[in-house]
């Protein structure tokens, strides 16, 4: 089972994201994504959309969990948070403040599937959400899920 | 002999949006072993397969062998979203094939069967353009081989 804490990068976390929406907010960690590794914002955007297009994977309680599968060598994760929240056309109609952006080799099925639902069940815990709504930094945010996935 | 003379016209497709329980059932509940995957246009897209959804619950230390004799008794995470309901996360798009093997309607039968026991893959959609014209089962040929028809 893949570590959560450890696919986490600071580069890739944006605290206080300044997206209203869906669109900025994907838009947004499509970018810092490119500015880190070798892969173009604009194609990883156009295939996030495409997949948020068939499903909306804002599933509730504040929480969205983009993700696609790419020409990409190994597995990305880009997180943002926003204190205000965000409009995702969520399941529960509700902003979202924290989202967790998930990029998968084309092959990897089993771990890019059991590492979206690692995420999704540390994102079920109330308490676990609103310390990482609350994180000051990138690294006390990747702390806060190293302290609380289980292993 | 040729595949257009053979295939199956009706056929069940998937849709990309398709969410992975429903699919499940549709596992249970019918003897296919994969269905084409289409999109709004019905134009093929991908192909998943019962293994393709079996993979998503495969722990990732089977490629350890030295762990392989102690895996724990539940799916884990997976278990969680699937078998308590709240698969809704994952549609079909998350686990199909991108890469569809495929035959198109004027290739012969005998290539048809090569290419399936090459990819040891029991069905192939049947192609002309991304468009898909039917399919073409092991069981088809061997219908034509043992019943002439």
């Amino acid at each position: 089972m893949p570590s959560i804490a450890k696919l986490l990068k600071p580069k890739l976390i944006t605290l206080n994201i300044k997206a209203a929406e869906k669109s900025a907010a994907i838009s947004s960690l499509c970018e810092l994504i490119s500015q880190n590794n070798k892969c173009d914002a604009e194609a990883l955007f156009n295939t996030i959309m495409n997949r948020e297009s068939l499903q909306s994977t804002a599933v509730g309680h504040g929480v969205a969990l983009p993700h696609a599968r790419c020409d990409v060598d190994d597995f990305i994760v880009a997180a943002a948070v926003s204190e205000k929240g965000m409009d995702f056309n969520s399941i529960d109609k509700l902003p979202v403040n924290i989202v967790f952006l998930i990029i998968s080799p084309k092959n990897e099925t089993s771990s890019y599937l059991q590492t979206l639902s690692q995420i999704a069940a540390l994102l079920s815990n109330e308490k676990i959400r609103s310390e990482l709504v609350s994180a000051k930094t990138p690294e006390e945010f990747i702390e806060i899920v190293k302290n609380n996935e289980r292993r | 002999m040729l595949v257009k003379q053979f295939m199956k016209t009706e056929f069940r497709t998937v849709a990309e949006a398709m969410p992975i329980p429903e699919l499940a059932k549709l596992f249970i509940t019918e003897k296919e072993e994969g269905y084409p995957v289409v999109n709004n246009h019905q134009e093929i897209v991908g192909f998943v397969t019962v293994r393709d959804l079996l993979q998503a619950f495969l722990p990732n230390y089977i490629r350890n062998l030295s762990d392989f004799f102690d895996y724990s008794d539940n799916f884990g995470y997976l278990e969680i979203f699937y078998l308590r309901g709240k698969g809704s996360l994952f549609i079909v798009e998350d686990i199909m094939n991108y890469n569809v093997i495929h035959i198109a309607d004027d290739a012969s039968l005998t290539k048809a069967l090569v290419v399936m026991f090459l990819n040891k893959i029991n069905m192939l959609p049947v192609l002309r353009g991304p468009k898909i014209l039917g399919v073409i089962r092991q069981r088809d040929i061997i219908s034509v081989l043992f019943e002439g028809s």
